[in-house]
């Protein structure tokens, strides 16, 4: 059991490898409150499989992850986590980060579940539950938030990659997000930033209640920044109340005018029955072409508005 | 002296026996040491505990024989290692260590399991520095940092396998 602190201890304590050519971590348990990260310089390497993550009392200014990869300058590192069980607290706490990667060749994040956890506590740094920042190859795959309550607090990202404009690639895939009955303010859950290319496919999200105010500019769900292509496939939002902020945008997909391609498509929306405000469905900007195909919404609910700007070519 | 003067060395079949059998003992030595909570004071290569263990593979800090293996005993489970101070192992870059517990069970996915395990604690400022192994496996153990003074973390530089499995980190 972790011990209980307030803040960040000034130096920290950590459990540390350094040039590792093949690591691996297994069947373990790890119980962590931000304080004691598994730090891992310049690895070859490494495995990740069955292991369950406790996250207790995680500390509001922590900035360190339960597994945090690192390296100054990009080195061929291979990460693999797989069958991985996070719980929580039952008490809400600032958003944790759980795996974090810095300039690596790859990152593949699979079979990954998070159930029970409030995230309902602000931070005083930027919090990405997981984040992979410019890798070569992102793969984010079967990943369910079961009973998570997040996004009162700017910053809170449950998926993030950011990448390389000439060279990251990230499929984003097989995505269940289940909210709890809080309500909460729209932030984005899945983002990705300033990628060569973005895929993402099978993504659920179901009752999400986001009619607390937000003052957030710009509030979106899903999120795909500026790719040179993007394919956004097989989105659904099952019972989603938006709030009065009428700039809610549940899928936004941005370019950049001369060379960027989106295609959308199966996006399914069914709304609660709650009063709400009519949100942007899907926001789309500075597109050189945008596919869109098969929109549908549940009739008996409000209408949602479409708003594409700048677009050179809608097919 | 010059040169054409001296008489180049070949060593009698014996010798070369002797010096392949001294290199072949290098390679392939190892120590194998067991934890038992239950003595009352070490013998042969039974010993009380971990710090007493790891102060056994090494001479000063640098360790003695290539491949090393800790193994503690279920006697160990509920009793606390904590290490006396802070310690260095240092390998050549063949070495192995394995730490394991002698029964561990197939995985740790609860807290309750971790109970069921050796616990080794760092704590009271000690640290447990790694350098230049071939590899490292930790098999079995519950692994707690205290935070109360500080400086107390393990770190392993230059280890080329790194495994870790049925352990806890909490």
């Amino acid at each position: 059991m972790t011990d209980t602190i307030a803040t960040m201890p000034s130096q920290h304590n950590y459990f540390y490898f350094y040039t590792p050519t093949s690591l691996s971590i297994s069947n373990a348990f790890i119980s962590s409150d931000g304080s004691k990260p598994i730090w891992i310089d310049y690895a070859t390497d490494i495995t990740i499989a069955s292991v369950t993550i406790s996250l207790e009392n995680w500390l509001p200014d922590s900035s360190k992850a339960v597994v945090d990869i690192y390296c100054d300058s990009y080195y061929l590192t291979t990460i693999a986590t797989s069958n991985i069980q996070i719980i929580c607290d039952s008490s809400p706490m600032a958003m944790s980060q759980v795996f974090s990667s810095k300039k690596l060749y790859a990152a593949y994040h699979s079979n990954i579940t998070v159930s029970n956890c409030d995230f309902n506590k602000q931070s005083s740094s930027s919090q990405y539950f997981i984040i992979s920042t410019n890798p070569h190859v992102s793969v984010f795959d079967n990943i369910t938030f079961d009973n998570v309550t997040f996004g009162s607090y700017s910053s809170q990202i449950l998926i993030e990659v950011t990448g390389n404009p000439t060279m990251s690639v990230s499929t984003i895939s097989n995505i269940n997000i289940v909210c709890s009955a809080q309500k909460m303010v729209m932030q984005k859950a899945i983002d990705s930033n300033t990628l060569l290319d973005v895929y993402y496919a099978n993504i659920t999200v179901t009752n999400c209640d986001f009619s607390n105010f937000s003052a957030l500019s710009s509030p979106t769900f899903i999120y795909a920044s500026s790719p040179t292509t993007s394919a956004i496939d097989n989105v659904t939002f099952n019972n989603v109340t938006a709030g009065n902020d009428t700039s809610q945008t549940l899928i936004w997909a941005t370019g950049s005018y001369s060379k960027s391609v989106s295609n959308i498509s199966n996006i399914q929306i069914t709304c609660s029955s709650l009063p709400m405000a009519m949100p942007w469905a899907i926001y789309t900007f500075e597109q050189w072409v945008c596919i869109f195909s098969n929109q549908s919404k549940n009739q008996s609910q409000r209408p949602y508005r479409f708003i594409i700007r700048g677009l050179r070519k809608l097919l | 002296m010059k040169l054409t003067q001296m008489k180049p060395f070949y060593p009698k079949p014996n010798t070369i026996s002797i010096l392949l059998f001294i290199s072949l003992l290098q390679i392939t030595s190892s120590l194998d040491l067991i934890i038992d909570a239950s003595l009352s004071s070490a013998n042969g290569n039974l010993y009380l505990n971990l710090q007493s263990a790891i102060n056994a593979l090494l001479t000063d800090s640098s360790l003695k024989t290539t491949t090393n293996t800790i193994t503690l005993l279920p006697n160990c489970v509920g009793k606390t290692q904590t290490l006396s101070k802070s310690t260095t192992i240092q390998g050549a870059g063949v070495e192995s260590l394995t730490i394991q517990y002698q029964s561990p069970p197939l995985s740790v996915n609860d807290l309750s399991v971790c109970n069921e395990l050796p616990l080794l604690s760092l704590t009271n400022n000690f640290y447990l520095y790694l350098n230049n192994f071939a590899a490292f496996s930790l098999v079995g153990l519950s692994i707690r940092y205290r935070w109360n003074n500080g400086n107390n973390y393990f770190w392993a530089d230059y280890i080329q396998t790194p495994i870790s499995q049925v352990f806890a980190l909490t």
